[in-house]
């Protein structure tokens, strides 16, 4: 493993929602590395998707700091932090979000399009197993089949950190298990850090760490010596 | 092309009924620039460059008969460069109808240097001869070579007819503001003449009875004016009318005014209405499109590219019909040019020359109103953070409303579904707003043509069945005596007759000083009736003086108040009379007295210039060979005149009122689709719960009522402001007053209209709201 990427310091995160004050986040200090694949579970109402917000520069603190290669989000400007999302974070969604309008290859040429470096998009395609439905609009294409859209829009990119927020929430077992594959296949071959949260406890056996989340605080952190292979996880 | 901009157009299909509307609305707005721009503009040329070519007058005297060297004196004014005397008569011609039409015959001297004829067809008129104006010439099948009777004081004098011609004066064809609205070329006409030959046939040889004149460089027509009054004064001078005054140049400067002022209207108000809808759509598609926006942004897109992104819609609507409605503006140019000079205008040249930079100006305002309204509806891009755009967005706070706080017995007494429909109300003030004003707007659009149809009809019958009520009013060549009035009407048999005295006259109050016919009745005149402003009748008062709204506007007088009057008729020696009433007037300003109050001005006991005849017979026919009757004007034939140019009139209002009615069409139906489709998944919803589309549908339909009747509410006022604003920014002068009475009839039809078009909205949103896909919209988070 090398240097640390991403993290955070003892970031606390309050929402108002009408009359009423939501501590979503509490003094949470997380640390990921470079080319790590990290595992944050937890169930409904831990703060996980906060989190990933925060460190994804979605949404910002309210107290605490993010850093991002030693440099504090705090101190970036509107813009900075579009060029963060731009080039540095692809995300994964649990609803796939993809652009109803545009087909496999266009969602991801909407990624592309942005950054300078981009991986080859056909490429990308091939890597998700998506060669022959690039040309498909998204109602013509399963779940699963979408979630590899929306996983080739975030790699293609290039960038240095994946988040992804319950890639298999929507997914059958079988498909569910393919997705998380192929995150880590990619994480393997592109170095790619990827962080996947999840309330599926049986996931976090596949994360070379794992951070347990409850109401809010981390409530367990451990490193995982010998992360098991996504085929072999049952739930 | 960029991933955006293909979802751009594939959207674009989604809403593709909406853009159309938009665009074709924005196509009208550029077309009738385009076109009323470059119509006004080189009509306005041409008729400038005709009048400059022909030499047309700026100023115009009407004097007592005056040797001609007197006129030619007064160039010397240093504000006039030049003066010109002529012979001017109102006498008939028996062109072989039983009728014969009344001519107006201008005799010009040759070589004459202003006011020249063009002639189109012939050579110009010397002794023994005519020239008659196109139209009159081929509404009575007159031809060049014809010979035809001049009927001069009821003599029968033979002339031939040597040219058709057109000329600066009566380039619309009308010699008194009466005939404004209806120039009647079969029976009313105009003839040119030479000097000597007319002044000779009229009795006043070797004389001339008008003047006209140019104004030097450097003065205006004001001065000019001033100046010819000084110098005359006392001299036989009758009036003096400007350019401006002159009937066929202030009936073809209304219509170039009308045209210049919907030229400037007309884009706007199209393009305001694009605006609207461009509003409506872009903020119901960043409001759905929240999802996506959050991936925009979460992706790296930046609030200005996503800003752009929807931005480009409203761009492209307004680029779309920019580019067709200059396009097609352009073609029509032309066309449409040359309808209208052939509808209004006897004149033998056009222009036309396209105005280019108006592609500018189309460009710069629909940028304004597209680009302007699309930034002002999508800078809520800005507002949404990606984190929450990728959760549902939050309830609106609920809170108790207005109704239950203050009134909670009747809202206690509300059915369930009226309160589930005001809850929806109030919690969404912006959109329900939105839908009163959309009614409201809309009654405004269809309310004003109703109205001007109703009004057009009203202008024409009041004045001429209310107030006017003589069939025939006969214009004396010299004044006559109450015996010979009596003569006249024992030999022609006739029922009522009631002489007048009428002579223009200087009006003034303070430092206001008006000129303006003003005419003599008998006390207890019964052919002609008044009515003051509250609506009560009025008659001729023994002493004093009704003054018409227009002129007591003018001179900023009312009831009780004391102005100076002088004339020719007086020998302008100066009269201070009482006004006693100001009197409803729609068409002309006449002010009126009784015959005692102005023979003791004029001094002159037993003269009178007219009368007013009622008679069932054809008085044209009867007195046709009767001398002394300068002038016969039959109320009837000017409201034929009036009949006929009321099926123009509704043709133009009935256009008004299909255009009024798409608009309002268009905007209420935008504002009930976006309403629905902004709450597609709240009625998914209740459907689930076990409601079915009828209860749904219901508590739009209470939504929808109530949106309409507080619109109507809002629009009566709204519309009735609008009209009056209308009417007293156009249609208020000297020759023309409109009243704005309110006209309940054309409320009850923008009413009725306005309520059918909500019938027909909430047909579609019935079909909308049965045909919702509980799942999809349930389930649906694919942006």
């Amino acid at each position: 493993m090398s240097d640390d990427i991403l993290g955070t310091e003892q970031v606390s995160k309050v929402y108002q929602q009408g009359e009423v004050k939501v501590r979503a986040l509490q003094d949470v200090s997380v640390q990921m590395k470079s080319g790590e694949f990290i595992v944050i579970v937890g169930p409904s109402g831990s703060g996980k998707s906060t989190l990933l917000n925060i460190l994804g520069g979605m949404d910002v603190p309210t107290s605490g700091r993010v850093i991002y290669a030693g440099r504090s989000l705090a101190e970036l400007d509107e813009s900075e932090l579009t060029d963060y999302r731009r080039n540095e974070i692809g995300f994964v969604f649990q609803l796939y979000n993809l652009l109803s309008a545009l087909t496999a290859r266009e969602n991801v040429q909407l990624a592309t399009e942005l950054v300078n470096s981009p991986l080859e998009l056909d490429e990308v395609m091939h890597k998700v197993g998506l060669d022959d439905r690039m040309d498909h609009f998204p109602s013509q294409m399963s779940g699963g089949e979408q979630q590899r859209v929306a996983i080739a829009r975030a790699l293609a990119k290039n960038p240095g950190v994946l988040l992804c927020d319950e890639p298999t929430g929507a997914l059958d077992y079988e498909t569910g298990i393919k997705i998380l594959g192929l995150l880590r296949e990619l994480n393997r071959d592109y170095g790619t850090t990827v962080a996947i949260i999840t309330h599926n406890t049986a996931v976090a056996d596949m994360g070379d760490r794992v951070l347990r989340m409850r109401s809010g605080e981390i409530v367990e952190q451990r490193e995982n010596d010998d992360p098991v292979p996504a085929e072999r996880i049952v739930w | 092309m960029r991933s955006l901009d293909r979802r751009l157009l594939r959207t674009a299909a989604e809403s593709k009924l909406q853009i159309m509307a938009v665009v074709v609305i924005i196509t009208l707005a550029l077309i009738s620039l385009v076109v009323l721009t470059n119509v006004y503009e080189n009509l306005n040329q041409s008729l400038l460059d005709y009048y400059e070519r022909q030499s047309f007058a700026h100023l115009f005297a009407e004097l007592t008969p005056q040797p001609p060297e007197y006129v030619e004196g007064l160039s010397s004014l240093r504000e006039i460069e030049q003066a010109e005397g002529r012979v001017v008569a109102d006498v008939r011609m028996d062109v072989g109808r039983d009728i014969y039409p009344e001519l107006h015959l201008v005799g010009l001297p040759q070589d004459g240097l202003l006011n020249r004829p063009q002639i189109v067809e012939g050579s110009p008129p010397t002794r023994g001869e005519v020239a008659l104006l196109t139209g009159f010439a081929e509404a009575n099948g007159l031809q060049v070579g014809d010979e035809v009777d001049l009927i001069v004081r009821g003599e029968a004098i033979s002339v031939e007819v040597s040219a058709t011609a057109s000329s600066p004066e009566f380039l619309y064809p009308v010699t008194d503001i009466q005939q404004i609205f209806a120039p009647d070329q079969k029976n009313r006409g105009i003839a040119l003449a030479d000097m000597g030959f007319a002044a000779d046939i009229l009795g006043k040889s070797g004389q001339i009875n008008e003047a006209s004149f140019t104004v030097a460089e450097g003065y205006s027509q004001q001065d000019a004016e001033d100046a010819v009054e000084d110098a005359m004064e006392g001299h036989g001078l009758l009036r003096v009318l400007t350019r401006d005054d002159q009937v066929s140049n202030y009936s073809v400067m209304l219509r170039m005014e009308q045209m210049e002022d919907l030229s400037h209207s007309v884009p706007v108000v199209f393009l305001a209405i694009a605006a609207v809808i461009i509003y409506m759509l872009l903020l119901r598609m960043v409001e759905s499109d929240r999802p996506t926006i959050g991936v925009l942004k979460a992706t790296g897109y930046t609030d200005r590219e996503v800003l752009l992104h929807y931005l480009k819609y409203a761009l492209a609507m307004g680029g779309a019909g920019a580019v067709l409605g200059m396009g097609i503006g352009h073609l029509l140019v032309r066309p449409v040019a040359e309808f209208v000079f052939l509808q209004f205008f006897d004149m033998p040249f056009l222009h036309v020359q396209l105005n280019w930079a108006l592609i500018a100006v189309g460009g710069a305002l629909t940028l304004v109103f597209c680009g302007g309204t699309g930034l002002l509806a999508a800078r809520g891009v800005l507002r949404i953070v990606p984190a929450d755009a990728m959760r549902p967005p939050a309830p609106p706070a609920g809170k108790r409303n207005l109704l239950e706080v203050y009134l909670p017995r009747l809202w206690d007494g509300l059915t369930f579904f009226t309160r589930l429909s005001l809850r929806q109300l109030f919690r969404n003030k912006k959109r329900f707003v939105l839908a009163v004003l959309g009614v409201a707007f809309a009654y405004t659009l269809v309310v004003l043509p109703f109205y001007l149809l109703g009004i057009v009809d009203a202008i024409a019958f009041e004045q001429y069945e209310e107030f006017e009520v003589y069939d025939y009013a006969l214009i004396f060549d010299q004044p006559a005596s109450e015996s010979a009035i009596s003569e006249l009407r024992r030999e022609a048999d006739i029922g009522i007759m009631e002489p007048m005295i009428q002579y223009p006259f200087t009006v003034s109050k303070g430092w206001r000083e008006e000129s303006v016919p003003v005419r003599a009745l008998p006390e207890g005149a019964s052919l002609q009736r008044f009515e003051n402003e509250r609506g009560q009748r009025v008659s001729i008062p023994s002493s004093g003086i009704l003054v018409c709204e227009y002129m007591a506007g003018a001179l900023g007088v009312e009831p009780g108040d004391r102005i100076r009057m002088s004339s020719q008729a007086t020998d302008e020696r100066e009269y201070t009379v009482e006004v006693r009433e100001v009197i409803r007037q729609t068409i002309g300003s006449v002010m009126y007295t009784s015959h005692e109050t102005m023979q003791k001005m004029t001094g002159q006991g037993d003269a009178y210039t007219g009368a007013l005849v009622q008679s069932p017979d054809d008085l044209r026919y009867r007195l046709r060979e009767v001398g002394n009757i300068g002038l016969i004007m039959s109320v009837q034939q000017i409201l034929e005149g009036f009949g006929e140019m009321m099926g123009v009139v509704i043709a133009l209002c009935s256009i008004l009122v299909i255009l009024g009615g798409v608009f309002a069409f268009a905007i209420l139906f935008n504002v009930a689709t976006v309403g629905i489709t902004e709450r597609v998944r709240e009625f998914s919803s209740m459907r689930v719960l076990g409601y079915d589309s009828k209860a749904v549908y219901r508590i739009v339909l209470h939504e929808n009522v109530l949106a309409t009747a507080l619109g109507l509410l809002l629009g009566a006022p709204l519309g009735h402001m609008t009209i009056v604003a209308v009417i007293e920014a156009f249609q208020r002068t000297e020759m023309l007053y409109m009243p704005v009475p309110f006209h309940p009839v054309s409320h009850l039809f923008a009413t009725a209209l306005v309520c059918a078009f909500v019938a027909v909205v909430m047909g579609a949103v019935w079909f909308r709201i049965k045909n919702i896909d509980l799942l999809e919209a349930l389930s649906a988070r694919m942006t």
